[in-house]
């Protein structure tokens, strides 16, 4: 994968996940770690701007940085947008089909205390089970890198 | 060396022969479109022209130029991958639809007059619906029934539409349309209904994540490209199309947003993804006519890889709820990879093959002046990265752990997926491969500085917004749900609706019947046929007279 030098979100987890394959991503050190490099080359690339001449084909960008500010802009308009259409578009699973005849649910997710509610007899085979190192408690919050 | 027959024969005949045979010769089905794509391949413009004369009408089943060429190895090559993927499993069924529906494509992009467009566009409808059937969940029968109706009407449509194109111009052969008569009109709905345009869009969100793992493969390589594939002949540089395709880059990505099956979330990015070449059609100059080949043709291999990658997850956990997933990098690194591999030639990362050629279609858009429709589409590319490239592989594979630790997936689709993979990124590092295929003359650069650091700074920024919202806890959970789309029209209203009219006729057939009983009992002359005495034959006599004479004055008024 020496192809995609600058994707530090989804490289290095993959890389090291082959090494260490039960808890990289559940040290929040690690995850931390990412993050920062990550941040480190958001910042780069705004510098970047300033030193390199861009080509300039559109009034739009002379604005300094504007594919960061526009790329960042776009996808919080875009997900501030699609959560206020959940309140109108959005049904019950069952809404059109009962879908009774498919079992599916191996893990449900509790959406009063935030838990995740492990079902293991339902879940895939012999390697399942409960884990040394996450007891499928992890909050909402350690899991976005 | 020259191939000289229709290039379709060889999926039928492969599609008959696995019928007949037992189902351990299924593993013969990969050479049908490798050799078949080499012999083709290596005939390249030296292919020649098949006729077949059925009385004084002549069927073009070969016509053979640069633009179906290109679409034609591409559907060999994602026959190819997807047959592979396929091979672990034991209904046989499956693959023979698969090849019958592969065929068809090539059968359709080969097509050099209407007629037999029509014969193959119906075909793929039928072979298709199987893939989705082959579920056999209650919702993939209804599903499929629906998809069939949809894509049975866009086959009639079109028949109408080249019959009436015929009886305008007397030529049935595939040409430039233009939109200026109704059968244009109907031809490019019909088009239209295949291509996911907005609002004829409902079956692609409906059917696709209802199909098998495999199905899903076969279903995303195959009709919509053949829909691209008629638009780009019928009707290049029509200026509705660009926004027809801006429209469409847009509104799936919000669905996608909020969308909970993973599989659905790539159908609304199909669209999306469609969108962009509806785009490079409409403004019809030759870089942009390019860019929608080039980008169908990476479409195909990385929405493919994408499908596959869900595929597997499917097989293995039996869902792709991104409710219900996460961790599952921990057991499934390999796919994982190829789906990070996926995402981000998908999101158009510099070195993947999305790059190479969206940036065809937006330079386009520049060139032609759209600049309003370009920021839509810049917004498009921000936000499919956003759904495609980030949440797709996160929520499924990292994520919260989920607990799930199913085994990583069977060898073969890990070849499939390695296959689409590695063709990402050759496309991607090495663009003048696909560059030199293209039907019209090329001389777009990918990579420059500006665009690679405008492309990158689009994407971090993108993901920096993820990452935020995240943090805050304002990104929407993953909830198990269904958002409403078109589809709600045909599933909800019209049943509903009709059920409504009908219980309100049944009620004014009943309140009729009361009424008319009621008027019947309220003449009691009428009762006593039997007994006709002079006194009520006077009677009835009497109020005949009457009415005729009311008529008769009222008819005075008029």
């Amino acid at each position: 994968m020496s192809a995609r030098p600058e994707d530090p979100i989804e490289k290095s987890p993959q890389k090291n996940a082959l090494a260490a394959k039960q808890d990289f991503f559940d040290k929040p050190q690690n995850v931390t770690l990412i993050l920062r490099g990550f941040y480190v080359i958001c910042i780069l690339l705004v510098v970047a701007d300033f030193v390199v001449h861009r080509h300039i084909y559109l009034r739009f960008e002379e604005i300094p940085a504007f594919y960061a500010i526009y790329g960042f802009v776009a996808c919080v308009v875009l997900v501030v947008i699609a959560k206020e259409m959940r309140k109108i578009f959005m049904k019950d699973e069952t809404y059109y089909d009962d879908r009774e005849d498919e079992d599916d649910m191996p893990v449900a997710y509790d959406e009063v205390t935030q838990d995740l509610v492990v079902n293991n007899a339902a879940a895939d085979d012999e390697d399942i089970s409960k884990n040394t190192d996450c007891s499928g408690q992890v909050s909402r919050e350690v899991a976005p890198k | 060396m020259m191939y000289a027959m229709p290039a379709f024969i060889p999926f039928f005949v492969g599609a008959l022969l696995l019928f007949v045979l037992p189902t351990r010769f299924r593993y013969f089905a990969v050479l049908i479109p490798l050799v078949n794509g080499v012999l083709l391949f290596l005939s390249g413009s030296n292919t020649s022209a098949y006729n077949v004369d059925i009385h004084v009408f002549t069927l073009q089943l070969m016509d053979v130029d640069k633009l179906s060429l290109l679409f034609g190895y591409l559907f060999h090559l994602a026959c190819f991958i997807c047959i592979i993927y396929a091979l672990h499993i034991k209904d046989k069924t499956q693959m023979i639809a698969g090849l019958a529906y592969a065929g068809s494509a090539i059968g359709a992009v080969f097509a050099g007059d209407f007629i037999t467009l029509f014969i193959f566009w119906e075909l793929l409808a039928l072979t298709s619906a199987y893939l989705i059937f082959a579920r056999k969940t209650k919702a993939s029968r209804q599903a499929g029934i629906r998809y069939l109706i949809i894509q049975v009407f866009s086959g009639v449509l079109l028949l109408f539409g080249a019959l009436m194109f015929y009886k305008d111009t007397g030529s049935l052969e595939i040409q430039y349309v233009g939109l200026e008569t109704s059968a244009s009109w109907l031809l490019l709905i019909a088009f239209g209904i295949k291509a996911a345009f907005p609002g004829l869009h409902g079956w692609l969100a409906d059917a696709y994540p209802e199909a098998t793992p495999v199905g899903t493969v076969f279903l995303s390589a195959f009709t919509t490209k053949v829909a691209i594939y008629m638009l780009a002949r019928t009707f290049p540089g029509e200026d509705l199309l660009v926004y027809i395709g801006a429209a469409m880059t847009c509104f799936p990505i919000f669905y996608a947003v909020i969308e909970n099956d993973l599989r659905k979330v790539l159908a609304y990015s199909l669209i999306n993804q469609l969108g962009f070449m509806v785009c490079g059609i409409g403004i019809g100059t030759a870089l942009a006519l390019n860019g929608t080949v080039a980008h169908a043709f990476n479409d195909v291999i990385f929405k493919g890889l994408l499908f596959m990658t869900m595929g597997a997850v499917l097989t293995r956990v039996g869902h792709v709820k991104g409710s219900n997933l996460g961790g599952l990098y921990k057991t499934m690194p390999k796919t994982t990879l190829f789906c990070i591999v996926g995402a981000a030639s998908i999101s158009a990362f510099p070195l993947f093959s999305g790059f190479v050629s969206k940036s065809m279609v937006m330079s386009a858009m520049i060139e032609a002046g759209h600049e309003y429709l370009w920021l839509m589409l810049l917004f498009a590319s921000a936000g499919v990265f956003h759904h495609a490239g980030i949440k797709i592989p996160f929520f499924a594979f990292f994520a919260h752990d989920s607990g799930l630790r199913p085994k990583e997936a069977p060898i073969n689709m890990l070849i499939a997926m390695g296959i689409a993979a590695t063709l990402c990124i050759v496309i991607g590092a090495y663009p003048t491969l696909l560059y030199s295929l293209l039907p019209w003359e090329n001389t777009y650069v990918p990579y420059d500085l500006t665009h690679t650091l405008t492309q990158l700074q689009l994407l971090f920024f993108s993901a920096l917004a993820f990452v935020w919202l995240n943090k805050k806890g304002l990104y929407p959970p993953e909830i198990k749900s269904v958002n409403l789309d078109v589809e709600w029209l045909y599933r909800k209203l019209m049943p509903t609706t009709g059920l409504f009219i009908l219980g309100c006729l049944s009620q004014f057939k009943t309140a009729c019947k009361q009424q008319s009983n009621a008027l019947i009992n309220a003449l009691p002359v009428m009762k006593r046929a039997n007994d006709a005495s002079a006194a009520t034959m006077t009677l009835r006599m009497a109020i005949g007279f009457v009415i005729l004479v009311i008529l008769a004055f009222v008819t005075q008024f008029f």
